[in-house]
């Protein structure tokens, strides 16, 4: 209680002062979280630009594939393709080196951060011409090949423009380039987490503070977010597209909701083919939402939705069956990559596997990329134990929200309405179709990792920080906010000095140095 | 706790002047806040197994420091490397004010949401 006589700091302060004092006195919701977010923009818009420079050069996972695309685009106006195997090693039998889309030779100095690229860029020899065959076995490989050619074309596409700009620059100057353009993508994410967290329960200042503030300084996350990737773009559409099933579950799927939504969907599909992912998740949204009785309302819905995305994405795909015979070139790449690779195991045993989720806990915090930055296992424990406790917080969360008891009658967000319970359920299904999807690829590609859910990581913010708002006191939960917070900005700190400056430094004498 | 109709109160739109023992502890708070974070960049750098730098001077005093070298060293120009510097200064200070912010976001009592649905 303030005392009736107690001197008005503010008052007695010089003007700026004072103007900056009144920036964290008590205000109303909207006001404060305004401000909250607008700070946060700033953070994390600084943030990514510092960590643009930080990664070294081209160290980013597939940088290299990704920049070579973006050149070919830009260059030579078309589409990479992959080799078929049989065809390129007819004419590697009888000629020099078969033709294709091989990664430029300026760029072999980077060949450690390259799948496929036969690595000694200290070697005259291979310095002077970059290997572009290999022998495995008594069978001849393509080496150093633009792996990423079959990734559909936006991204690429948009980078286009920006290479045309830079064309004078030099491969690294561009690459800084191009990560600093992931920037816009990233804060678009944080800005969705937001409305997404504000959506389901607005007015709850824990969800409007910790949901961004997680997606923001999730280290991956962020690592997406300052790197020449698609990743970060389909993260962002995913992200615009999990809002819109929210939205849609609250309003029932109005006509306006199902076309944005087909038309969020076929920008994602040309960005990454695992964006069809969602598509069970509209379908179960959409059903919760209009009633399964309402054959025509949510077969309807359900057209508004796939036609716009379907007549985007078909081009496309079309061009892949004819280039492929197939709408994902899986089957060529399985054949490049055979002298190594093996599938990680089959759904069930991946599934019920400790070590496989453990390794995906490890690439969702650390090991950035190519796994050359393993954390340590203290830190794993230190992010594991609050996220194990969030889980049991949601599992009491979903106890306590469906009695409707206890503390339930105090607390709104423990009395969520019936399309609140079902935008909760959409977020736990976007988790685990998202998480399935993980393990689908796996049971083809030793490859598969955790990188393939990150589009989901706005739903997953959510329910994590639902389960750590159910265990943190009512009263605590002011302090709980800038707990978090502080708590993101440390762990960013600690992965930065602790390992990627480590990392830059190690580097300096090593080939591909930046 | 305070009352919501409290000036100052989590719930509350406070008009009303602050008093001077709230707004030392809001120094206080930024202080530890600060020193906290300092505290942390040395000793994760005191911590870091990995890497050629070795020694406590090498560690606390040259590491992050030893970031401009390396810029150098990549060919990065003088305008850049002030640039990256400045953006992790910006960085480092909207945190700091983000953690402080991040606190006094209250409830709102007015909005639950169930209109809408």
């Amino acid at each position: 209680m303030s005392a009736p006589t107690a001197l008005s700091a503010t008052a007695a302060a010089p003007v700026p002062a004072r103007r900056a004092l009144a920036w964290f006195a008590p205000t109303d919701h909207a006001t404060a979280i305004r401000r909250f977010v607008w700070v946060l923009a700033i953070a994390f818009v600084a943030k990514q630009a510092f960590a643009t420079f930080l990664f070294p050069a081209f160290s980013g996972h597939d940088e290299v594939a990704h920049y070579a695309y973006i050149r070919v685009l830009a260059t030579e106006h078309r589409l990479p393709v992959l080799p078929d195997l049989e065809q390129w090693r007819t004419e590697a039998r009888f000629g020099d080196t078969p033709s294709g889309d091989y990664l430029p030779d300026d760029l072999y100095p980077y060949c450690r951060f390259v799948l496929d690229w036969y690595c000694e860029p200290d070697n005259a020899r291979w310095g002077a011409t970059p290997p572009r065959i290999v022998t495995v076995l008594g069978e001849l490989y393509p080496s150093g090949y633009v792996y990423t050619a079959n990734h559909p074309p936006l991204y690429y596409a948009a980078m286009t423009p920006f290479y045309w700009i830079s064309s004078g620059w030099g491969p690294a100057a561009q690459q800084y380039l191009f990560r600093l353009l992931a920037i816009p993508l990233g804060l678009a994410t944080v800005w969705l987490a937001f409305r997404l967290a504000t959506t389901i329960f607005p007015g709850d200042a824990f969800l409007a503070v910790t949901v961004p503030t997680f997606v923001a300084f999730q280290p991956q996350i962020s690592y997406e977010g300052a790197m020449v990737n698609n990743d970060i773009w389909s993260i962002a559409l995913f992200s615009w597209m999990t809002l819109l099933l929210v939205v849609g579950i609250r309003d029932r799927f109005p006509r306006r909701t199902c076309l944005w939504l087909g038309f969020a969907l076929g920008l994602a599909l040309l960005t990454k083919a695992n964006s069809l992912a969602i598509t069970p998740v509209i379908a179960l949204a959409v059903v919760m939402a209009v009633g399964w009785r309402d054959v025509r309302g949510w077969v309807g819905r359900g057209a508004l939705v796939v036609v716009p995305a379907a007549a985007m994405a078909a081009p496309w795909y079309l061009w892949m069956v004819r280039t492929y015979g197939n709408l994902d070139a899986s089957d060529q790449v399985a054949a490049l990559q055979g002298w190594w690779n093996k599938p990680a195991g089959t759904m069930l045993g991946m599934l019920t596997d400790p070590q496989f989720a453990v390794f995906r806990f490890k690439e969702t915090w650390g090991e950035f990329g190519w796994r050359m930055i393993p954390l340590s296992d203290g830190l794993l424990w230190a992010i594991a134990v609050p996220l194990l406790a969030a889980a049991g917080g949601l599992a009491w969360y979903l106890v306590a929200a469906t009695r409707g008891s206890g503390p339930a009658k105090r607390d709104r967000v423990l009395r969520p309405s019936r399309w609140q319970w079902q935008a909760i359920v959409a977020m736990l299904a976007l988790c685990a179709v998202a998480y399935l999807a993980v393990l689908q690829f796996g049971t083809r590609f030793a490859l598969t990792q955790a990188r393939y859910f990150f589009p989901v990581v706005n739903a997953a913010a959510f329910l994590t920080m639902l389960g750590l708002r159910t265990i943190v006191p009512t009263r605590a939960r002011p302090v709980a906010q800038g707990v978090v917070f502080a708590a993101m900005v440390l762990l960013t700190v600690l992965i930065y000095t602790q390992y990627i400056l480590p990392f830059g430094v190690a580097s300096l004498g090593l080939p591909g140095r930046g | 706790m305070r009352d919501a109709s409290e000036p100052g109160g989590r719930r509350g739109v406070s008009t009303a002047p602050r008093p001077v023992s709230e707004t030392r502890r809001d120094w206080i708070a930024w202080a530890v806040l600060a020193g906290g974070l300092v505290a942390l960049v040395l000793l994760g750098s005191l911590s870091v197994q990995h890497g050629p730098l070795t020694g406590f001077e090498e560690r606390v005093v040259r590491y992050w420091p030893r970031f401009t070298g390396l810029m150098r060293a990549w060919g990065f120009p003088r305008p850049l490397i002030a640039a990256v510097w400045a953006a992790g200064a910006v960085a480092a200070v909207a945190a700091l004010v983000g953690i402080r912010l991040a606190i006094a976001v209250p409830d709102d009592p007015a909005d639950d949401g169930s209109s809408e649905a």
